[in-house]
């Protein structure tokens, strides 16, 4: 009879500690994938790829891009490697929306950088596939020529707020192109601008910031409005001297549009402040720059204003939101004891009682509507007045934090170490049952 | 057999061990006093070694070093920041607009900045000027002007100009001199 052969325990432990191996570096590899996957990815290339032209002729290139998806783009660069002893450099023209920051050609290589317009801000969003500009050649003698862009030297430099960093070269690979010049060659045309102009970026993304600070000063009081990224809870330090700022206000709930609210200043008096935001799901702290504001002077020339200013904050609100009306004469002094009158112009809305006497005013307004509304509100100190437009909305939601990847590095996070537990509860099972069926 | 069963429990208890080891490890660290800055959103290749620190503390000197940046993202600040709550720290990075941080938010909660990269001529603000002078120096290797330090100017160092235009530090009183911190 012939004896059955039965796994060793080192052997089955070398299969273990293996297959534990593989899963761990697996999860880890797996998750600086799914990390990399989120930028996008850009391959240059020249259109058209062939070309063809007399001795003689003009011939252009237009310099392209092939994106992975929507990206936000800053500046970008290209090398272009050519052979001078057979086309000569002409020019390189940006395409519509961009424009050039430097151009060089020096012995067969040319550099080009180009930025977004200035009109249309820092930075462009490009679609899936986009055009630079055009470089042009005057072909010299027969022959083919290779045009190569060189990957090391190109770069499309995009943002990614999601990532730390948020910076980084779009350009994973780059096609080249070449000419062949002929007497009987056709020239090919030169190729058209295209269409697909850059549009400003929206610049949104998921790191937490802080988007906007308005600053209300009354004489005695002050309000800043601060509207942050996703909600946040907010610890604001203050003070008159700028290297001790002692006071402290802070909000007690992580809201998206906060308030502060400064009392007991001097007026006419200059306070430096900062803001400490704390991330309502990372709890990571996010300072900001150390800011400065004036009260303001009591106006002591007039008893009426000359000017109002009416902010509703937030602009867009579920029911409630707050008026924030500001009162100064012609020099810019607050006007102090004048509580504006405030009639709803349009839209259904209820205010409460105008509170403040420094120059800076507040009230509530309420909307019971069911459904979407816009409002006008207007606030009058006598002939003065001022108007602005909001929006309830009872189905209105702030954006909600999304998860933050901010380490590129291999880790593994509390999920996987529990997945892993479950596999390898799995495969000890499996190995169990595997042993139990070859010793038997 | 037996063996089996002893090494899956023995397995089983480290990653148990090693679970409630972690919660415990991260409980303490929220509940004591965090004493380093951690820099994020910077460019890879960007490691400065060190940076000036210059603490402004109520009725004390005013006292400025040089500290030694850990693997070139935290500044470990346990030696200047004792036992006050009350004062500012200025920190000044190679190529970066300087910036400020409240003593009193050294709490139990970790303190992170992003630097911004692009203060090329020292005067405190990003602006045009700014981005002239690498836009200038383009296609170059001079390390003046090579913000992300991967070893060329290019258009990304530009970008992190352009990404950074209109930042200033607020200058604190008296204003620091940055030549003569740490010298």
């Amino acid at each position: 009879m012939k004896k059955r052969r039965s796994i060793s325990s080192r052997a089955l432990f070398t299969i273990v500690s293996i297959v534990t191996l593989i899963l761990l570096l697996g999860s880890a590899f797996l998750q600086r994938t799914i990390f990399k996957a989120e930028q996008q990815s850009a391959s240059l290339f020249l259109s058209p790829a062939q070309a063809t032209a007399k001795p003689g002729a003009t011939v252009g290139f237009a310099l392209r891009a092939n994106l992975s998806g929507v990206t936000t783009v800053t500046a970008a660069e290209f090398a272009l490697k050519y052979d001078p002893k057979v086309l000569q450099f002409v020019q390189a023209d940006p395409a519509n929306g961009w424009q050039t920051v430097k151009v060089l050609n020096d012995d067969g290589l040319i550099q080009w950088a180009v930025t977004p317009l200035k009109s249309l801000g820092v930075a462009v969003d490009i679609t899936s596939q986009s055009t630079f500009g055009t470089v042009s050649f005057i072909t010299k003698a027969s022959g083919v020529a290779q045009l190569a862009l060189d990957l090391a030297r190109s770069s499309i430099a995009s943002v990614d707020a999601t990532q730390s960093p948020s910076l980084y070269n779009a350009v994973t690979s780059v096609q080249d192109a070449s000419i062949s010049i002929a007497d009987n060659a056709t020239t090919t045309p030169l190729p058209t601008t295209s269409p697909d102009a850059p549009t400003p970026a929206g610049m949104t993304g998921t790191l937490q910031k802080i988007t906007a600070i308005q600053e209300l000063v009354g004489s005695e009081s002050a309000v800043l409005l601060v509207s942050t990224e996703y909600p946040a809870t907010l610890l604001l330090r203050f003070g008159s001297d700028q290297n001790n700022l002692t006071n402290t206000v802070q909000t007690n709930s992580a809201l998206s549009n906060s308030v502060l609210h400064l009392n007991g200043l001097d007026p006419a008096t200059s306070y430096y402040y900062q803001l400490t935001l704390v991330d309502q799901v990372t709890n990571a702290k996010i300072i900001s720059k150390e800011r400065s504001l004036t009260t303001g002077a009591v106006s002591s020339t007039s008893s009426l204003p000359a000017q109002l200013q009416l902010y509703a904050f937030p602009a867009i609100a579920q029911k409630q939101t707050t008026l924030y009306i500001r009162a100064t004469d012609q020099t810019g002094a607050v006007v102090t004891d004048q509580k504006p009158v405030i009639t709803i112009g349009s839209g259904r809305a209820t205010t409460s009682i105008v509170s403040g006497s420094d120059g800076l005013y507040q009230t509530t307004v309420d909307s019971e509507l069911t459904s979407q509304q816009s409002v006008t509100i207007q606030a009058a100190v006598g002939a003065v007045n001022a108007t602005t437009k909001l929006t309830f909305d009872p189905n209105f939601q702030p954006a909600e934090r999304p998860p933050v990847q901010l380490n590129p590095a291999l880790s593994l996070n509390l999920t996987v170490v529990t997945v892993l537990i479950g596999l390898l509860l799995v495969l000890g099972g499996l190995l169990l049952i595997f042993v139990r069926l070859a010793r038997g | 057999m037996r063996a089996w069963y002893s090494l899956m429990v023995v397995g089983l208890l480290l990653v148990i061990g090693f679970l409630v080891w972690r919660d415990i490890n991260h409980s303490v660290q929220t509940t004591s006093r965090q004493t380093a800055v951690t820099l994020t959103d910077l460019p890879v290749h960007y490691c400065p070694k060190q940076v000036q620190v210059v603490v402004d503390q109520a009725n004390q000197p005013r006292v400025g070093k040089i500290i030694a940046l850990k693997n070139c993202r935290t500044i470990e600040l346990s030696s200047v920041l004792g036992t006050s709550t009350v004062g500012q720290i200025s920190f000044k990075l190679p190529l970066a607009l300087p910036f400020q941080i409240n003593v009193a938010d050294f709490g139990t909660q970790p303190v992170t900045y992003a630097p911004e990269l692009g203060d090329l001529n020292d005067d405190a603000v990003i602006d045009a000027r700014d981005e002239s002078l690498v836009s200038d120096n383009l296609f170059s290797s001079d390390n003046q002007f090579d913000l992300d330090n991967d070893g060329q100017v290019s258009v990304l160092d530009v970008a992190l100009v352009r990404l950074h235009l209109g930042a200033s530090y607020q200058v604190v009183d008296p204003p620091i001199d940055w030549s003569e911190v740490g010298q």
